[in-house]
């Protein structure tokens, strides 16, 4: 009986504790929607693809196949504003001060050029099939999410202070003084 | 008889060579921009079907595109299609906005498969994708995108600017 009044006791604690404290902090959190996004950088990839899939016979040129594809690719650097940590915003001296997440990195779109691939098929040879197109576009794909994860701290950085100015600007329009952290 | 040996092996390293496929990849940034973008709705379709039939030699060619996409409709401040007005010491403010597709001039699609039976042609592949994109943004307008984003927008700028202190909100949307 005890133990369920010190739980009871532990349970009201935390409720109280979650309702008072930083009571702007808690209105801004639940006031943006998870799916409320601030896009700050975008990304254009050109990939070329060079598939030599020669399964011929030794030396048969009448059998070789080539193709060049290239793929548009478009990623963007997304901060999800659900996300903003340490909000406060002071309404009588008109400022909001908040740090930034770090921005999330999604394909916008993927788009096979096809009016400028190139390809040289041997006349005894069929064209690509195309699943290996498909295999192509994935490829490209993989290679322009591979440059992000490999400069991941630079465009972070750089979607990241996209995002102050931006958001500097778009808050001063609205007369408030802005100190936004990251 | 050794160089029987070395012959082979030789002949087989030749033919493992020539058939091994190889694929070079060429990657280069066109260019990173800055974006001024609030996404409020996002319009997704992993179930985008395309189809082109023509008349073949012996049977009919058939080209079958399978994409998925998506498309993010929202506001952006650096289009003109954005401007606010504040006034009565800070606590009225007026919203002059529209509801625009945020999704770079690439298009819609994110995933894509074919199934081919028969020959087509380039130009007939960028046709079938221009068609998948065009649908995509259709089944996004027939799905009320367009006024879910409104909506949105509106539920979502008033209870950002009321925790910031305004009394009075008031967001025309122009036409989309």
């Amino acid at each position: 009986m005890k133990n369920f009044n010190k739980i009871h006791l532990v349970f009201l604690a935390i409720v109280l504790f979650a309702s008072c404290g930083g009571s702007k902090y808690r209105d801004i959190k639940t006031a943006i929607n998870k799916e409320v996004v601030f896009y700050t950088t975008e990304i254009d990839y050109n990939s070329t693809l060079k598939k030599n899939n020669s399964n011929l016979k030794f030396g048969d040129r009448l059998m070789a196949r080539e193709i060049l594809l290239p793929v548009k690719i478009t990623i963007k650097g997304a901060v999800y504003c659900s996300e903003l940590k340490d909000v406060n915003i002071d309404e009588q001296n008109k400022t909001i001060q908040f740090t930034l997440p770090d921005a999330r990195f999604e394909i916008d779109a993927v788009k096979i050029d096809w009016e400028n691939a190139e390809s040289k098929i041997g006349i005894l040879r069929q064209d690509f099939s195309a699943e290996e197109y498909e295999e192509l576009a994935k490829e490209a794909k993989d290679n322009c999410s591979n440059d992000v994860l490999n400069n991941l701290s630079k465009y972070q950085l750089q979607a990241k202070d996209y995002a102050q100015k931006s958001l500097t600007e778009l808050i001063s329009s609205f007369g408030y003084t802005s100190t936004i952290n990251y | 008889m050794k160089n029987i040996i070395k012959y082979i092996y030789a002949i087989i390293i030749s033919i493992l060579y020539v058939s091994c496929n190889s694929t070079e990849c060429t990657l280069s940034i066109e260019q990173i921009a800055q974006l001024k973008q609030i996404r409020f709705y996002k319009y997704e379709n992993g179930n985008i079907k395309v189809k082109h039939e023509k008349e073949g030699t012996f049977f009919n060619d058939k080209l079958v595109g399978f994409y998925e996409g998506h498309v993010d409709l929202g506001i952006d401040f650096d289009k003109n299609t954005f401007n606010s007005i504040v006034s009565d010491n800070g606590k009225t403010v007026v919203i002059n906005t529209k509801i625009i597709i945020l999704n770079s001039k690439n298009g819609f699609i994110t995933n894509q498969r074919y199934q081919e039976v028969g020959s087509f042609t380039n130009e007939e592949r960028a046709q079938l994708d221009k068609e998948a994109n065009e649908k995509i943004l259709e089944e996004c307008k027939n799905n009320n995108g367009f006024e879910e984003a409104k909506i949105n927008s509106e539920q979502e700028m008033i209870k950002i600017l009321k925790s910031m202190g305004f009394e009075n909100i008031t967001i025309n949307f122009q036409q989309f």
